[in-house]
């Protein structure tokens, strides 16, 4: 099976030698475990690398977006030709009607409509929860199928950034069970070291098609973001 | 003989290997067995060796002394890393082994002899660990101590390691100078049979049996004791109502459901139950109570809403396995077995379907009863919701239980009327309008489930009736514009196109139901700010396409425009 490697240090070696071309992966985690940070370097390392890649936000504007990533060292300019920001967040602000259930189908022109001219090879979308509570989701799971059969269909490699709550257990992989769809599940979490410090975690509980491993991993960031074993 | 015992020390080590193998895949009882069994015979023939070692003859010696020394390591090892499987350790326990064998053999070299080296730290402080974990978890478990009960597989394993090793055990207690506590051997047994007991029946939810009174006001569904039956809705309004329906009937009831409270504060009855524990063990814990349940409250009825989280936890095979447990009880205990699939996707219902498994389609009771009212009366948005926020629920939570509800919402809203409408007609007309809805709302509140399983629902039987005419438009002209500028914005930006379109036509204020051909001209003048929208939400390589079906929709409104610009 072809794999993309994340080129997050650490990271390839713990899934397996990289992410499963074309598997939609979810990326799951309570808020400050750097999800959006992680998919963000993947993309920008890859495209660093000359492997195009879309990111899709559907909450944070692309210049904070920008300068949250260039504070930790990913420069926006380095890859401005093989890396493009889909800034949904924006057209939400300056539509005047709320376009509601049409999110969807905002998402998915988008996506398809790049694709035709710029052949992305990584997709992340953040966040699955703005999507569900933009599109009025109604039957969660039966919509996420549908999600992910359909970005299935558009031949890339996805990364889904899922929203879990501050007080989530760490066996509490996504909101609405939909782990179970997914190919893959990344899921950070913070673990409380002593009085005052606290690490940032990640576990690798599934990835279809890889041998990876199942341990808990560190997820440090000092000047880039890397993924160690956990000493002690 | 030496090479004999030898030789069944290892047949012993293998087998108990591929017996423990056995247990943590499909065929867990026998492979219980072979492992027990096969470990005693490998422990007892390693017994005798050690009692004839020779510390001067080699390696042979010194794999045995490794053998005892990582008794306890061996011990902790299983015990650490719970998440992980058994065989998953199994290559840090060879590792184990064969450093063991290196230390070992060096060490008896140089003339140290093996009970020095056993008490030495770490081992004794590990020996001592390892003890009083394989006695406390029996206990842990018989007084259901929440943190140690949910590794129930775990510590079984661990404690099968512990006591078929037992006359390693006993070496051990001799080294430690604790000759007395060497009986503990002979309770090895004795300590697997619990822990046996352990994974079987505990981390059940704990069962109350609380009865609730019936009141004989709501819908009344009855189903043979014994019966497993699995409803496919929307959502689960039926297989909750039945299940009320049945508790309310003077059942017992098992309730397990992530909204268990809010079921019960729904129907006002009072049940065991709770939601699943989501982790490995959730399958688990779920037939133990069932099982606990079963034998408990003869006769009870067992609702299961979630499946789904089973589907997600453990996985489409287990959910089967489940399904089929679920079965069997209903049938050998004469429980009422009720399962909701309504979260379950496409592919997943049809697994079920090709396992033999039969699914109860019911209707959806917001649209039928939506699809009543909008056929006998009209005006179903706005009757509805004013029900909806007069009792303060969702539109999409209404069931069978709001029906006697609603019917006197609507006799209200007409005497309402009655005060403010002068007309005698068009009062009489509305009341005729009531009357026949609230017989329609009765009609379909009395249903038996078997005639809505087999597809007689409103919706279903009105839709062989003549549709209403629909209006015909005006004039030739705005019925061949708006469908071809709409068909425009589909075929260009997709369903997109339909929301663009919209926004379009009430920035410009024009008429949603019928175009001009010179208004079109003013919406072409509106397409390339649109697309300069769309356009801004894209930073980098990609908005080309963009462009290019900004161009494609103004080629095609400039033709059904007849070249107005």
């Amino acid at each position: 099976m072809k794999r993309i490697r994340t080129q997050v240090e650490g990271l390839d070696g713990v899934i397996g030698g990289g992410l499963p071309a074309g598997s939609v992966t979810l990326v799951t985690g309570p808020p400050g475990t750097m999800k959006s940070s992680l998919c963000y370097a993947i993309l920008h390392a890859n495209a660093l690398q000359g492997r195009p890649g879309l990111y899709v936000s559907l909450e944070q504007g692309r210049d904070s977006l920008a300068a949250q990533m260039a504070s930790l060292g990913m420069d926006r300019e380095a890859v401005r030709e093989t890396l493009t920001i889909l800034d949904l967040s924006l057209l939400r602000e300056k539509m005047e009607q709320r376009p509601d259930r049409a999110w969807m189908e905002f998402f998915k022109m988008y996506t398809k409509s790049i694709k035709a001219t710029f052949p992305y090879a990584l997709l992340a979308l953040d966040s699955l929860d703005s999507l569900e509570i933009l599109g009025r989701w109604e039957n969660h799971r039966q919509e996420f199928y549908e999600l992910v059969q359909w970005l299935r269909g558009l031949d890339t490699t996805v990364l889904v950034i899922g929203e879990l709550p501050r007080e989530s257990t760490t066996d509490r992989f996504s909101k609405h069970r939909e782990e179970y769809l997914a190919d893959g599940i990344l899921h950070l979490h913070l673990e409380k070291r002593g009085e005052f410090e606290v690490q940032r975690r990640l576990r690798v509980v599934k990835m279809r098609g890889a041998r990876h491993e199942t341990r808990i991993q560190a997820l440090l960031f000092d000047d880039m973001l890397r993924v160690t074993p956990i000493v002690g | 003989m030496v090479l004999f015992e030898y030789s069944m020390i290892a047949i012993g080590l293998v087998t108990a290997g591929v017996g423990v193998l056995a247990a943590t895949k499909r065929r867990r009882p026998v492979g219980l067995v072979v492992a027990v069994l096969a470990s005693l015979l490998a422990a007892s023939l390693l017994a005798t060796a050690i009692s004839r070692l020779d510390p001067s003859s080699g390696l042979g010696p010194a794999i045995l002394v490794a053998t005892v020394l990582a008794h306890p390591m061996l011990v902790y090892v299983t015990y650490a890393y719970l998440e992980d499987s058994p065989v998953k350790k199994l290559p840090v326990v060879a590792a184990l082994f064969l450093g063991g064998i290196g230390v070992s053999y060096f060490a008896l070299r140089s003339g140290a002899t093996m009970e020095a080296l056993y008490a030495t730290f770490p081992m004794n402080v590990l020996f001592a660990a390892c003890y009083g974990l394989a006695v406390a978890e029996p206990i842990s478990a018989w007084i259901r101590l929440p943190m140690l009960r949910t590794q129930a597989y775990a510590m079984l394993f661990a404690a099968i390691l512990l006591v078929v090793t037992g006359p390693i055990l006993t070496f051990e207690l001799g080294a430690l100078r604790l000759p007395d506590l060497q009986g503990y051997v002979w309770g090895a047994p004795a300590i697997v049979a619990l822990q046996l007991w352990a994974v079987r029946s505990t981390d059940g939810l704990p069962l109350r049996h609380p009865r609730t009174k019936p009141r004989g006001v709501e819908p009344s569904y009855r189903m043979e004791r014994g019966t497993f039956t699995i409803l496919q809705e929307k959502r689960p309004k039926y297989a909750r109502a039945l299940f009320a329906s049945l508790v309310l009937g003077g059942q017992p009831g098992l309730l397990v459901s992530r909204n268990a409270e809010a079921i019960q504060a729904r129907y006002r009855i009072e049940v065991d139950g709770g939601a699943l524990a989501t982790d490995r063990y959730a399958v688990l814990r779920f037939l133990a109570t069932v099982r606990e349940f079963a034998r408990s409250a003869r006769g009870g009825v067992i609702y299961l809403e979630d499946l789904p989280e089973i589907v997600a936890v453990a996985g489409m095979e287990e959910a089967r396995a489940v399904l089929s447990s679920l079965r069997r009880t209903a049938r050998t205990s004469g429980t009422t077995v009720i399962v909701s699939a309504h979260l379950l996707v496409p592919p997943e219902t049809e697994q079920l379907r090709r396992a033999g498994f039969t699914l109860l389609g019911l209707p959806n009771v917001e649209d039928e009863v939506a699809f009543l009212v909008r056929s006998t009366l009209g005006g179903e948005e706005y009757l509805l919701d004013g029900y909806c926020d007069h009792v303060h629920r969702r539109r999409e939570d209404l069931d069978l239980w709001d029906v006697p509800g609603l019917e006197a919402s609507l006799a209200e809203s007409l005497s309402a009327m009655g005060r403010v409408s002068l007309d005698p007609t068009v009062l009489g007309g509305m009341e005729e309008g009531v009357g026949s809805v609230t017989t329609a709302l009765q009609s379909f509140r009395r249903q038996s489930l078997e005639s809505l399983g087999q597809g007689d629902w409103p919706s279903r039987r009105a839709l062989r009736e003549p549709l209403a005419p629909r209006r015909v438009p005006a004039t030739i002209e705005e019925r061949e514009v708006l469908p071809a500028v709409e068909r425009a914005f589909v075929e260009v930006y997709g369903e997109v196109g339909r929301f663009m379109l919209a926004r379009e036509l009430a920035q410009l204020d024009l008429d949603t139901r019928s175009l001009s051909t010179g208004e079109v001209a003013a919406l072409l003048e509106r397409i390339r700010s649109t697309a300069a929208l769309l356009e801004e939400a894209v930073d980098g390589p990609g908005t080309v396409s963009l462009e290019d079906k900004a161009d494609l929709l103004e080629h095609k409104l400039i033709q059904i425009s007849g070249g107005r610009q």
